[in-house]
């Protein structure tokens, strides 16, 4: 079949078929009348002949009987009305031609003389029948007759008329029958074929093509439906399913991603897009498009890793840069692996990216603090030996500047050795500040009130080319913390921005009222959603990069000149707000000046009373009273019984808790106060006081400490009511608390 | 030459010869000639012989109805009074039937005698010299023949007539009626008038 008649339509189709099956039946039908007629001639026009020969006969005996010619002759004369009889002729009994009549004037005829033998002989189209006439069985006379057969060619032309007529008859009768069919079959056709148009063009799947009749079209149109509706279920089930993917993607920060190695096109949906922005979405981007989008520095890692994944079918897992469209740095890892090559399948490599920038903050944050910690930890540990010896170094200076004659040559000496044993004592102060380690005595106080106490220092602290400027937020909420930690803070911040203005610039000290709720907690989990008081220390200095930013709270870290700072300024500001329970974040960009905040939690109680914590000044630290002094170290020990013995006190010492409690059993006099290290081997300050006291109520306890960690002091803060002294002390300081300890007046009960 | 030619040439020569033939065996016997010859004794044997085939020829389109006759009974042609056929009738009409009854001469002297005669012949002497009632001929059922148109007109039902030498017949078709006769329409196509009927 001819691919023209196949592209037709069904109702050309069906047209055609009509037609041709008319047209066959007819050409059939015709072939067969044509042959029927043909065979059938002959014995057709016998028939026609005998039954005409008959009838004259029959009409002619009378007249032969009776010998009339003209009558005879009438008779043959209406065989005028017989068209195919060409001539007959009557002869009598003697054989004698009796009448004739010949249809053609002058045309062929069998007018011999003699009748031809009775019966019919067939020649050149021409039947000829030759009878006898009788009656009552006497021989009468002979009939011959003839019959011209129409030849073929003649009758062709009827033939075709005909035939056409049938034609036309029956295809107007086959196109009505198909007009009235035509809305049965080819209508539902169209329809149904209008239907999945208008499906396949509009994507509307709600559309359904109507059934008319319950036959195979209306079967089609069923399934047709079914289909749809199958399709619009799949496609509802499709969108949901992808839309929660997506969804679910969007809140996890992800993307997908697929590398189409042969045709190396890369496309890419989600997190991407939005990190990457709109240059990030080109149509059809390719491999070197897309690394053009990742950080130089990690470009190369993106496409060996990807080309690895590509040939191995390994996992890649790339860990990898981008600059976002603000121009920040974004971290994405990148999950994929080579999709299962089944045969033709070109080669895939896809998978998931994420963006990873936050988490990876937030564990740098915390290795941060972990790290500090390490370092805070270690830094206690080392000032709390160090502060022992300092103890014996500035003590025995002290005894020695004591015994030595005003003009003794070595007294210079001593005097160095005691300032660089004071310098060294600061510093270690510095690194347990840090460390939180320091014994500090929280208060609550107003932020306003010590940047206003402040201002004047701070003035002359950072020279005439730095401009101060402090604005202080009215109602601020009350911050607690120690007041002298604080200022530290704010003198750290102060020189720490003189020093980023070299060439002069402006200095604002701002506080403000600040409430941080979960979200902002989200983003910063070392933070507790909480109120706090804000103060902010911005310079307008040479500021600094992430990395310098990242480090600044580490001690000895400095980027200052060697010599110039110890670094430990930012540290300790760290560690002091820290200690406080508050945070410290810098906020800086190089060229951009650098902003500190400092936030401490809200305060609920009132402001402390600012007098009572004035010491009470003691002229004389002269004493009589007997003292024990328990100190696992040799040289504080004997520092300060010597002191003590020095300044009048009768002293007892021992060198650990047990030592002491055998000493104190065995002195049978009266026992005034107990001066003990808190942190011992085997039982420790607190307990040996706690017993002694026990047995001695009227018992004083003062205690020394290198460190802030134990159990008289629980991070950092004194008990109320306990005497604590410091390590390193020098010796007036020594004989100054022992006094005051000794003439504090007891509390009633 | 073809063998058709040949065949057709042999056909028409043995169509010739056979009807010379029957011309021949024909020619003494049954079958008048067409024409009659004029004048002489032989013209008045050849207007017998016509007239015998004619009389033959009428038992056979002729119907007796009123007449109950046995189907092998002889069927009677009587010549009344003078016989001018000689032995013609008899020789023309032996073996010959009508309406499948053999055919049988007889003569007969008057008329009353015609009771039985299917046909009875009055001839021209007869009908001169002694002419029969032919009212009673009418009565008996008989079909009377004469030779003369006035045998006809004057009641009789056929009479011989010579046209152009050339025997026919007329018919009075009152007679017929009367004797009740019926007569095949053929025949009466055939007759030279017919009388009594409207127009001739």
């Amino acid at each position: 079949m001819s691919r023209a008649f196949r592209d037709r339509p069904i109702r050309h189709k069906v047209n055609l078929l009509i037609v041709a099956a008319s047209v066959i039946a007819l050409i059939i039908a015709g072939i067969g009348v044509v042959v029927y007629d043909l065979t059938t001639l002959q014995p057709r026009a016998l028939r026609d002949l005998a039954a005409q020969a008959a009838l004259i006969r029959i009409n002619t005996t009378a007249a032969l009987a009776f010998q009339d010619q003209r009558a005879a002759t009438e008779n043959l004369a209406t065989l005028k009305a017989k068209r195919e009889i060409a001539s007959a002729t009557l002869y009598g009994p003697d054989g004698r031609i009796f009448a004739t009549y010949a249809r053609a004037r002058g045309g062929p005829g069998i007018h011999t003389a003699a009748h031809p033998p009775a019966g019919h002989t067939y020649q050149n189209n021409r039947l000829t029948i030759s009878e006898p006439v009788q009656n009552e069985g006497q021989q009468l006379g002979w009939l011959a007759m003839e019959y011209n057969l129409p030849p073929l060619r003649s009758r062709l032309p009827q033939y075709g008329i005909i035939v056409g007529v049938v034609f036309l008859a029956l295809s107007t009768v086959s196109l009505l029958l198909w007009r009235l069919l035509e809305s049965s079959i080819t209508d539902p056709l169209a329809r149904l074929a209008e239907a999945s148009k208008a499906v396949a063009q509009s994507k509307d799947r709600q559309v359904r093509a109507v059934k008319r009749a319950d036959d195979e079209i209306g079967h089609l149109t069923d399934a047709f439906n079914e289909m749809l509706s199958t399709l619009q279920a799949r496609e509802t089930d499709l969108r949901e399913s992808t839309g929660q993917l997506l969804a679910a993607m969007t809140v996890a920060r992800m993307g997908s991603w697929a590398w189409e190695v042969p045709r190396g096109t890369i496309s890419w949906s989600g997190r991407e897009v939005q990190v990457f922005g709109e240059k990030g979405k080109p149509a059809d981007a390719t491999l070197a498009s897309f690394l053009e989008l990742i950080h130089p520095t990690d470009r190369s890692v993106v496409e060996q890793g990807l080309w690895r994944a590509a040939e191995t079918g390994q996992r890649c897992e790339l860990d990898f840069r981008v600059l976002d469209p603000d121009g920040h740095v974004r971290w994405l890892a990148m999950r994929g692996q080579r999709t299962q090559d089944d045969g033709n399948q070109p080669a895939k490599v896809l998978g998931l990216v994420m963006d990873t920038t936050d988490r990876r903050r937030l564990e740098e944050q915390l290795l941060q603090s972990q790290k500090l910690e390490a370092i805070g930890r270690l830094a206690g540990g080392v000032a709390h030996d160090f502060n022992n010896l300092l103890t014996g170094i500035l003590g025995y200076a002290d005894f020695a500047l004591k015994s030595l004659p005003e003009n003794h040559a070595a007294r210079v000496d001593i005097v160095e050795i005691e300032r660089a044993g004071t310098r060294a004592a600061a510093l270690t102060g510095q690194l347990l500040a840090y460390a939180r380690r320091q014994m500090i005595a929280p208060k609550i106080v107003s932020l306003n009130e010590l940047v206003g106490n402040l201002e004047s220092l701070l003035r002359r602290l950072i020279g005439e080319d730095v401009d101060l400027e402090t604005r202080c937020s009215r109602d601020l909420w009350r911050a607690q913390i120690d007041p002298g930690q604080f200022e530290q803070v704010i003198i750290n911040l102060a020189v720490n921005a003189r020093d980023a203005m070299p060439e002069g610039g402006r200095l604002t000290v701002e506080t403000s009222n600040c409430t941080l709720d979960d979200s902002y907690v989200r983003q910063h989990p070392e933070v507790v959603a909480a109120d706090y008081v804000m103060m902010a220390v911005a310079d307008t200095g040479i500021g600094m990069d992430t990395a310098t930013q990242i480090r600044i709270f580490e001690p000895f870290f400095t980027t200052k000149e060697q010599g110039k700072g110890t670094g430990l300024g930012l540290a300790v500001c760290y560690g002091i707000v820290k200690q406080a329970g508050g945070h410290l974040w810098v906020y800086s960009e190089p060229r951009r000046g650098t902003t500190f905040k400092v936030l401490l939690p809200r305060a609920t109680e009132d402001l402390a009373d600012a007098a009572a914590a004035r010491p009470v000044d003691h002229p004389s630290s002269q004493g009589h009273e007997t003292v024990l002094i328990v100190e696992d170290e040799q040289v504080v020990r004997r520092l300060a019984v010597r002191a003590l013995t020095e300044q009048g006190y009768n002293v007892l010492e021992a060198e650990d808790g047990l030592a002491a409690l055998e000493v104190a059993q065995g002195h049978s006099g009266e026992l005034q106060l107990l001066v003990t290290d808190v942190v011992m081997p085997g039982m420790n300050g607190k307990e040996l006081a706690d017993r002694l006291v026990a047995e001695r109520p009227d018992l004083r306890v003062l205690y020394i400490s290198g460190y802030a960690e134990h159990a008289v002091v629980r991070h950092g803060v004194l008990e109320e009511g306990i005497a604590f002294l410091s390590k390193p002390f020098d010796l007036a300081e020594l004989g100054r608390t022992v006094r005051e300890v000794l003439d504090k007046v007891q509390a009633p009960g | 030459m073809d063998v058709l030619v040949w065949r057709r040439i042999l056909s028409r020569a043995v169509a010739l010869a056979s009807a010379g033939l029957v011309t021949v065996a024909l020619a003494g016997s049954v079958w008048p000639q067409i024409s009659l010859p004029p004048g002489g004794r032989s013209n008045e044997s050849l207007e017998y012989r016509v007239k015998a085939a004619y009389l033959l020829n009428f038992t056979r389109y002729v119907e007796w109805p009123g007449r109950v006759a046995a189907a092998d009974s002889a069927l009677n042609i009587c010549v009344l009074g003078a016989d001018p056929f000689g032995r013609v009738l008899d020789l023309t009409v032996a073996g010959r039937t009508a309406h499948g009854r053999p055919l049988q001469v007889r003569r007969i002297r008057a008329a009353a005698e015609s009771p039985g005669c299917e046909v009875v012949f009055v001839s021209r002497q007869t009908w001169q010299r002694t002419p029969p009632s032919l009212k009673a001929l009418e009565q008996t059922g008989s079909l009377t023949v004469g030779e003369s148109e006035e045998f006809a007109r004057g009641g009789g039902v056929i009479g011989f007539v010579i046209l152009d030498e050339t025997v026919r017949f007329v018919v009075n078709d009152e007679a017929r009626d009367r004797a009740g006769l019926r007569i095949s329409s053929r025949m009466l196509s055939l007759a030279a008038a017919i009388y009594g009927r409207d127009g001739p």
